[in-house]
């Protein structure tokens, strides 16, 4: 007899542990059926291109910091909390049962004495912790939901079960404390609360409402286990694989098509084209919905929400034509005689939708299971791409980057013309120089850029750079082209092309001034053998400033709301650079926008958006709207595209004239 | 409705954004092309993209005719890897010299060459020459019905058509049936972008060159001596103007550009 | 008496009893050629049902003489009926020169009759000039207009011609006392082979004043950046009782009232007596459409823009900061003193 434990399976009768162990094998086999579909689902998808299991150390360590640390659940702090309340305790009582499970099953004896007294303790925070996280969920969800929520499907209905689990928990407990009033009873201090509850009810009353509460308690236990693989609640295992299976390329690289040339398929076209990787991601999706309300697309009323993206290809890996579950009526294709079956990329998911990202990578920065939306939207693109139904700003932009080396369609000799007046070294005549200097597209053809990218020669020169520009030799590096899903003009095209002209003049190191070009060289051209050491001029800048090479004195009196381009930002972590650049300058105050650096808002450009007339308002007016805020009469950046976006959207404002925008480049410029 | 033969004409013309660039030769009198790139005439994307869309629907060849010099292959690469089958070049020193009828005579013979036909489809017009003459001259010269500025298409099952086709401000509903030839305008749909990688997978399609011998004209039907029309004096129209440039703040332009409005009596 | 055998042809356009407005002047033209090669006939054909009284405006319009076709079957337009009718008469009455407006319906006809005739056509001609011995030159404008072509026909009649729309003013009416031939329309179309039929023409006639008519043009190109900026354009033009023009950079981003705004090569070809043309870089196609205008003025911020070249009066400046002024100093010079 124990001190002060207490008897398991107290008030039931005897076949209840026979009845208990064959509905476990049931809930065991429910479980593993669910399970086998869900594998069954993922194995739908293609083979994955990357290597996804080496470095196991480090997978296993961002499985615990990420997973069992909720690292990135925590970024936010009310639902962060609500989620590690429910997940703890959820932890604890599962440690709780095995406790009991050992002690009944294998018939080692430790629930007694003073580990009772703690093991209870514990038990019944846990349980309260539960419930308050529950609790303070239904509400956030019922009264105050937040637009990214939504209460569909089980999302509710989970709640309720855990809700009902951990309420029914409490009150067999009391009943039992009521009906025995065993020692040391107030140690299950929440139980023991609500006893006085029970007053006055007769002991037949207390024990048979204990039965029926225990086999409700357990019924409902064993459903929420057996359901977990059909339901939300299989992010737990999903979610865990999903982080450790996490990609080894760096943030701002996408995923390469290796031997393209033979690729029977490019892209997406059928969910079964996503990786089972992919496929396996989107089971691991808990609809936190904190990449909906990070997108930008999504705030500016473009019919995109990167969840849905997620959600749609779950709902369309797990539909199977089961001719069982054909309704009669459904429409019947004349020709073949088959259900007609809303096609994946053209109905379950829309153009609009996939077109309206703007690759600003808030989403995958937010995602707390390590989903990468990005490289989905991508692929669906390169399966419009591969199908040659691409919306009308995409395909003149393609082509004109495939046809001219650049997204006007300028002609090539254009590309000099911002040297005009300006003794620019060309690495045709210089020969050897330390540094390449690649203005891009953007800061070789368009106006205004023009004037950045001669402002950073100024700055160059000044500082004693040996540098060359390739002139007429520049060409399209591809960093919109790939991300707008044209995987064979990036790989095959511009990439080649770079390749060789980097081999011609042997170069090592390059600064760039567009967050694209800078991205692409570094994070995506060694996918395919082009190393090189690329600086942005806002980190180029900052050291030259740092090391005396530069010395700003004159005093640019401006409020700079200072905006970081997700290029260089979310993408390659610079946020400082930039910063320390323009505090350099006398007279500068940067102003910091609500959403800035990590959480910064997208200028729209990205991914295309640049070129794309989509549904919804326009990204640069709300970002240009968020500057303004912050009372800011000067917007930087040091972004070209980011560049015109602001300039686009002041002339809209009408704001152009009172408000500047500029690259930092120029008003370090200014300041010498 | 059966699966469709499908047969798309297209023309290899100068790019269109270098007629900025078009030089006469002094000494000849000749028009000097160099330097302007060869492009598939734009009308014919247009042409070819409706012609794709109804071999999706129906099944069938999409095949392309087009009378050009043999180097015209290149060019024709474009349509192959939006998705035609299969590229027919007509190509004979003979031929230089057609006019628009001329012209049609060696397409329509290129046309009976490939085989029965269901429907032909062309550009309304080339970008260079712009007579918009061969749609309906190859259907005349064809035997079949033909129309021009097509701007919205249906075939239905049977092979029965109904067109829209553009006139100023309005348009004209017809009915007909297949065969037909027909001229598409611009407005009638968007051309598919054309990846890299469907461009190189269009590197096996063939593409066949016919001499005349091969379709069987004569040269008094092609070239020169088919055509009744001969050109004359080329020249370069001159549209430039004084080209005065209005200085000074935006008020003080604003009230030169008003001074003029009222000198000229358009001020209401 | 003139020449029978060199008679002038000029092929009517009507639709619904209404004269196409290219008609009066291919016939003012036809009229012009044959005074200049020593008098010819000129002679007019109108096809149609119940279009008797139109044939009385195509005498005063300078036809000679009218051949009208009248017949239920040439009610509406169709390439067949109407093919076959201008083949027969052509052949029987064998003209020298045949003459059409180079409207969409003139631009399938032609092509259609030269074919079964097996004689030369020129294509939306800008010039047209008729020698003594009866050699008609038709100059032609191809590349965008870049380029002028004088072409020929000299060996195969008739010489046929497509005249494009708003190149050559009609003659002032005069009431003329021309013979009008009616034909026996079903001996002209026995045995047609009808293979396409019209089921109805539409005609959505635009709002706001037609760009051939308008004294002032208002033209936006693809420099305007979208349709909250084309308002103003529309404003300004309403302003001045103008029109607005586009060209297809703008036409085809969608901004516009739509394609009988366009202005250019496969547009409308417009003389007003100022044109006023913001965001407009001044591609060649554009520009020929423009050059018979009075006064060209040009806004664009890029002093390089092409279009200074072909203007009177260059601002270089961003239209947004232009129009606004403009609309208010034009309400205030209109205002009376």
């Amino acid at each position: 007899m124990k001190t002060v434990g207490r008897e398991i399976l107290w008030n039931l009768p005897p076949w209840s542990a026979t009845m208990m162990y064959a509905l476990f094998g049931a809930v065991v086999a429910v479980f593993a059926w669910g399970l086998f579909q869900r594998v069954g689902a993922y194995r739908r998808g293609r083979p994955e291109r990357e290597n996804r299991l080496d470095d196991p150390w480090g997978r296993t360590l961002d499985v615990l910091r990420i997973g069992l640390g909720q690292r990135k659940v925590l970024e936010r702090n009310f639902g962060g909390l609500m989620h590690l309340a429910v997940y703890s305790a959820f932890i604890a009582l599962f440690l709780v049962t095995c406790l009991v499970a050992v002690e009944f099953d294998l018939g080692i004896r430790i629930l007694d004495g003073n580990f009772y007294i703690g093991f209870k303790l514990f038990a019944n925070t846990f349980g309260l912790v539960l419930l308050a996280g529950v609790f303070a969920a239904l509400v956030r969800r019922i009264l105050f939901r937040p637009k990214y929520l939504t209460n569909d499907g089980d999302d509710l209905l989970q709640l309720l079960l855990i809700a009902a689990i951990g309420v029914t928990g409490f009150l067999i407990e009391a009943l039992r404390l009521a009906a025995t009033r065993p020692l040391a009873s107030s140690v299950s201090f929440a139980s023991a609360a609500i006893v006085p509850l029970f007053a006055g009810v007769s002991m037949e009353g207390l024990l048979s409402a204990h039965r029926a509460l225990w086999w409700t308690h357990l019924l409902l236990a064993f459903g929420f286990l057996a359901a977990i693989p059909m339901s939300k609640m299989l992010h737990m295992g999903a979610g865990t694989v999903n982080i450790f299976l996490r990609t080894s390329r760096p943030k701002g690289a996408l995923q390469p098509i290796p031997g393209i040339e033979d690729e029977e398929k490019i892209g997406v076209t059928d969910v079964e084209d996503f990786s089972w990787k992919q496929l396996l991601s989107s089971d691991a999706c808990t609809k936190c919905g904190r990449c909906q309300d990070e997108c930008p697309a999504h705030a500016a009323e473009m019919p995109l929400s990167p969840r849905d993206v997620v959600l749609k290809t779950r709902e369309q890996m797990s539909r199977e034509i089961d001719w069982s579950l054909v309704p009669s009526s459904a429409k019947l294709d004349k020709k073949t005689g088959m259900p007609i079956v809303t096609p994946f990329t053209f109905g379950v998911l829309s153009p609009d939708e996939i077109w309206s990202c703007t690759t600003c990578r808030a989403c995958m920065q937010s995602c707390p299971v390590l989903i990468e939306h990005i490289d989905m939207i991508v692929d669906v693109r390169r399966g419009y791409v591969t199908s040659s139904k691409i919306p009308d700003g995409a395909r003149t932009a393609l082509k004109k980057m495939g046809d001219t080396g650049n997204p006007w369609g300028l002609p090539q000799d254009d590309r000099i013309q911002w040297t005009a007046g300006l003794d620019v070294p060309v690495a045709a005549e210089k020969k050897t120089f330390e540094y390449l200097y690649w203005p891009g597209c953007a800061g070789a053809y368009d106006p205004r850029n023009q004037k950045v990218t001669r402002a950073i020669v100024g700055l160059l020169s000044r500082a004693g750079i040996d540098f060359a520009i390739l002139g007429l030799e520049e060409t399209c590096c591809g960093a919109f082209a790939r991300p707008m899903g044209e995987e064979g003009l990036f790989q095959l095209g511009m990439v080649e092309m770079v390749k060789e002209i980097f081999a011609s003049y042997n170069i090592r190191k390059v600064i760039t001034q567009c967050p694209h070009c800078f991205n692409s060289f570094r994070n995506e051209y060694p996918q395919f053998g082009v190393n090189v050491e690329v600086v942005h001029h806002s980190v180029l800048l900052r050291d030259l400033i740092a090391q005396g090479r530069l010395a700003p004195s004159r005093t640019v009196n401006l409020l700079v709301a200072f905006h970081d381009s997700c290029y260089l930002g979310r993408h390659n972590d610079i946020y400082d650079a930039p910063r320390e650049a323009l505090g350099a300058v006398p007279g500068i105050t940067v102003n910091e926008m609500e959403k800035s650096r990590e959480q910064a808002f997208c200028c729209g450009a990205g991914g295309g958006g640049m070129w794309l007339e989509l549904p919804g308002k326009r990204i640069n007016h709300l970002r240009f709207d968020q500057a303004m805020h912050t009372g800011a009469n000067a917007i930087g950046s040091a972004c070209p595209y980011c560049l015109t976006m602001f300039d686009d959207a002041s002339k809209f404002n009408n704001l152009d004239e009172t408000v500047q925008t500029k690259d930092i480049a120029e008003i370090i410029a200014e300041s010498l | 409705m059966g699966e469709l033969n499908l047969v798309v004409l297209v023309k290899p013309v100068p790019d269109p954004s270098c007629y900025d660039r078009i030089e006469i030769d002094p000494a000849t009198g000749a028009l000097l092309r160099q330097g302007m790139p060869a492009v598939l005439n734009p009308a014919d994307k247009h042409a070819l993209e409706e012609a794709l869309v109804l071999k999706e629907r129906f099944g069938g060849r999409v095949a392309m005719v087009s009378m050009a010099p043999d180097s015209a292959s290149e060019t024709l690469m474009e349509g192959l890897a939006m998705g035609a089958d299969e590229a027919c070049i007509l190509s004979d020193r003979a031929f230089a010299g057609s006019d628009s009828l001329a012209t049609s005579r060696v397409l329509a013979a290129g046309i009976r060459k490939i085989g029965p036909f269901d429907l032909v489809l062309a550009g309304n017009e080339s970008a260079d020459g712009g007579t918009a003459h061969v749609p309906s001259q190859v259907g005349e010269l064809l035997g079949v019905a033909h129309l021009a500025n097509v701007i919205r298409m249906e075939v239905g099952p049977g092979g029965s058509v109904t067109a829209r086709t553009r006139i100023e401000n309005g348009y004209i509903e017809v009915r007909g049936s297949l065969p037909m030839v027909v001229g598409v305008r611009r407005e009638i749909n968007t051309p598919r972008y054309t990846s890299l990688m469907g461009v190189m997978a269009a590197q096996g399609k063939p593409i066949r060159v016919w001499r005349s011998e091969d379709l069987g004209v004569n040269a008094a039907e092609a070239g020169m001596e088919g055509s009744g029309m001969r050109p004359g004096k080329l020249s370069r129209p001159d549209y430039r103007r004084k080209g005065e440039i209005l200085k000074g703040s935006h008020e003080e332009t604003v009230r030169r550009i008003v001074a003029i409005l009222r000198a000229e009596g358009v001020l209401g | 008496m003139p020449d029978r055998k060199r008679a002038l042809w000029a092929v009517a356009e009507q639709t619904r009893g209404k004269l196409a407005s290219v008609t009066p002047e291919v016939l003012g033209q036809a009229r012009r050629l044959a005074a200049e090669a020593g008098g010819c006939e000129v002679a007019a054909i109108l096809l149609g049902k119940d279009v008797g009284a139109l044939a009385n405006d195509l005498l005063a319009c300078g036809a000679d003489k009218v051949f009208l076709v009248e017949d239920p079957a040439l009610e509406l337009y169709q390439n067949d009926t109407y093919g076959t009718v201008l083949h027969r008469l052509i052949r029987r009455e064998q003209p020298e020169v045949v003459l059409f407006g180079a409207t969409a319906v003139g631009e399938e006809l032609a092509p259609t009759v030269a074919a079964r005739l097996g004689t030369g056509l020129g294509a939306h001609c800008t010039n047209l000039a008729l020698a003594p011995d009866g050699l008609l030159t038709m100059g032609v404008l191809g590349f965008g207009g870049r380029l002028h072509t004088e072409m020929f026909c000299p060996d195969r009649r008739p010489q046929m011609a497509s005249v494009k729309p708003g190149m050559f003013p009609p003659l002032p009416r005069e009431e003329g006392n021309g013979e009008i031939l009616r034909e026996e329309a079903s001996a002209l179309l026995s045995g047609a082979d009808i293979r396409i039929r019209t089921v109805r023409i539409v005609k959505e006639e635009p709002e706001g004043m037609p760009l051939e008519d308008a004294d002032v043009i208002v033209a936006g190109g693809w420099g305007i950046g979208g349709k909250e900026n084309w308002r103003l354009l529309t404003e300004l033009a309403r302003e001045l009782s103008g029109a607005t023009g586009c060209t297809r950079p703008a036409l085809d981003e969608g901004w516009t009232d739509g394609e009988h705004t366009m202005i250019g090569t496969s547009g409308k070809t417009v003389r007003p007596k100022v044109y006023l043309g913001f965001g407009i870089s001044g591609s060649p196609h554009h520009t020929v459409g423009i050059k018979d205008a009075g006064v060209i003025i040009s806004i664009n911020s890029d002093p390089r823009a092409p279009v200074f070249e072909c203007s009177d009066y260059c601002v270089e400046a961003d239209f947004r900061k232009i129009l606004p002024l403009l609309l208010s100093e034009i309400r205030r010079a209109k205002v009376p003193a």
